[in-house]
């Protein structure tokens, strides 16, 4: 097929999660849903399971913790895991979904700012429990081993009657002050996101679910997109054997961030420099490329080695939540797998534009999704501007903060922070960043200012400054000059202090490096280190 | 075991094993992202039939750290 617009694919439409549950228990019954790997074996549930295991739950969660109560929930991915999410949101509750790379004190922290009052864990999470249980007396903790039970426990399921506008969400993201921010997502956003991606993207067959789910990117695309389009799902509690779930599961389709797909990428080029057949793909890619055009696709065949690496059966993976490289989207072109690049942001439930499987840009991270307006706020004198969005899937605001509310939605549009473009087609590129957001290949956000915050705390520094240097977190120092020469040697002193200080943060936000600077930083006339000039 | 564990990191790799020592840090010496001590911890799993929760990944940051996890884990 071209490169060119064709028609919206067909989706049903809902704007509550519960009708969505009846809509496809309705349409899909017995189906397979979820399937998840247990101790004795796999363990799958049906689209009928789904429906009455939700609706049970929430059933028991309405009648015990009535409504409008914050419920947070922290654990490894499962079926328990979503059940949580979807009977919290169907019994009028509100679900807070907890960064499980968190530390007790930060998660604390998060439950007390949304006033969340019950706190459903997993087993991993029990010492989490614990801490949380002498902080806040007055949290209830449930195992999320309790779930089956509290289910098995409801003689009658009572569907609550629940408004689409509403809170349904609240999600924490890194903010560029340091201090988290609640997004708060009705189930009209999620739902209209859902939508309007299924619209685009042809979610068809099988896939994993191997992103974190407390992320908005995970939930919307690898839950609620899988049950609105039938899709057969494996969840992936761990990322430790990405390759061998693909292997075993096959599936047609991956959404997953661009760390994984680089990983891939990577084995796949050693793979091929070790069998001796570079020279002879480069050929197999010549060969192809005039039939391609002719839209006969013979690259399944010419890289079946290469595709059968990957299950055989893999058709496309949507990458978000960071920049993918073109060079790793082109190559995987060539295997006949597309990589569809797309965009999103928490306060957009998250989706706000993808490249559709026949319909593309290189570069682009594709047109707005249906239903969804984007524009470039203020744009230069090359069209590029700051990236703003309108449509029913923007939050309904950020949690008790209306100033960073008022700051963010400007006359119904959202202003994202980030700087890109549009072309005559629609399709949006990404420029760059207006805030200084650290974003690494795996997705995750990492604030400098709140890194360089804890480091100025450390006796020794008179200023600070965290980048990003190869997707590694740098700390450049500028140490008292009195205090280095109390010390041997002011690198291994450093060295050890943050070492210390990483301990007690997520990984993610660990520093990789130190440098040691003779000189201070430059300065901006407001006396602020100047970011992009610190040579 | 030492050398399992340094035979695995160096074919995960793709660096020579003469190249890992016990005190190699994961990250500034050899190189691995977050996502690369995951995974590398899967084949541990497989190699020496253990379990390793995730949250106990962050805890290894060099070679030593992994084998000390692996010698005890064995013993249980």
């Amino acid at each position: 097929m071209k490169n060119k617009p064709y028609p919206h694919n067909i989706v049903p439409q809902f704007t509550t999660i519960s009708e969505l549950l009846e809509l496809t228990k309705n349409k899909y019954g017995e189906k397979i849903i979820f399937r998840t790997k247990k101790k004795k074996g796999e363990e799958s549930v049906s689209y009928n399971r789904l429906y009455d295991d939700v609706m049970n739950l929430a059933t028991y969660f309405h009648k015990t913790y009535g409504e409008r109560t914050r419920i947070a929930v922290i654990g490894e991915n499962s079926y328990e895991w979503i059940l949580t999410y979807f009977a919290v949101v169907c019994s009028n509750n509100i679900i807070v979904p907890i960064d499980k790379e968190l530390a007790s004190a930060d998660i604390a922290e998060l439950l007390k700012d949304c006033e969340a009052t019950v706190f459903v864990y997993s087993k991993d999470y029990d010492d989490i429990a614990d801490d949380l249980g002498d902080l806040m007396p007055a949290l209830t903790c449930i195992n999320m081993k309790s779930l089956k039970g509290y289910i098995e426990s409801v003689d009658e399921a009572k569907m609550v009657a629940t408004d689409k506008d509403a809170p349904a969400a609240i999600i924490y993201t890194s903010g560029t002050t340091g201090k988290s921010k609640g997004v708060i997502l009705s189930q009209y956003n999620l739902c209209k996101d859902t939508v309007a991606s299924s619209q685009v993207v042809e979610f068809r067959g099988k896939t994993l679910a191997l992103l974190p789910f407390h992320h908005t990117y995970a939930f919307t695309v690898t839950v609620m997109c899988v049950i609105c389009n039938g899709i057969d799902t494996f969840i992936a509690s761990s990322l430790k054997n990405v390759m061998e779930l693909i292997n075993d599961f096959k599936p047609t389709y991956l959404a997953v961030v661009p760390m994984i797909v680089e990983k891939v990428d990577k084995g796949i080029l050693q793979k091929i420099e070790k069998s001796g057949k570079k020279k002879l793909l480069g050929v197999l890619d010549k060969v192809c490329k005039p039939f391609d055009a002719l839209g006969i696709g013979l690259r399944n065949k010419c890289f079946s080695a290469i595709r059968n690496g990957l299950g055989g059966e893999l058709d496309f993976i949507i990458s978000g939540g960071a920049p993918i490289d073109q060079q790793i989207i082109d190559r995987f072109d060539s295997y006949g797998i597309k990589i569809m690049n797309g965009y999103g942001i928490s306060e957009c439930s998250p989706v706000v534009s993808v490249n559709r499987r026949y319909h593309y840009r290189a570069g682009s991270i594709g047109q707005a999704l249906p239903e969804v307006k984007v524009k470039i706020d203020n744009p230069d004198e090359n069209g590029e501007g700051e990236i703003c969005v309108q449509g029913d899937i923007v939050m309904l605001g950020y949690y008790n903060m209306p100033e960073e509310t008022e700051k963010a939605i400007i006359d119904g549009w959202f202003h994202t922070g980030d700087l890109g473009k549009i072309d005559k087609d629609g399709f949006i590129y990404i420029t760059g960043r207006i805030k200084n957001l650290i974003i690494l290949s795996n997705g995750k956000n990492v604030s400098p200012e709140e890194l360089e915050t804890l480091i100025g705390r450390l006796p020794g520094v008179v200023e600070c400054l965290v980048s990003e240097d190869d997707n590694k977190l740098v700390a450049e120092i500028y140490p008292d000059e009195e205090f280095r020469a109390t010390q041997s040697d002011i690198q291994a002193y450093f060295d050890e202090q943050i070492g210390q200080l990483n301990d007690t943060l997520p990984p993610y936000k660990a520093i990789a490096k130190v440098i040691i600077r003779d000189t201070e930083f430059v300065k901006t006339t407001t006396k602020k280190i100047k970011r992009t000039y610190t040579k | 075991m030492l050398d399992k564990v340094i035979s695995i990191i160096s074919e995960y790799q793709d660096i020579p094993a003469d190249t890992i020592h016990t005190d190699s840090h994961l990250v500034n010496d050899l190189g691995f992202t977050s996502y690369d001590v995951v995974s590398l911890v899967g084949k541990f799993e497989d190699e020496f039939d253990i379990e390793v929760p995730d949250r106990k990944i962050k805890l290894m940051k060099t070679v030593d750290d992994i084998v000390k996890f692996i010698e005890a884990a064995t013993e249980e």
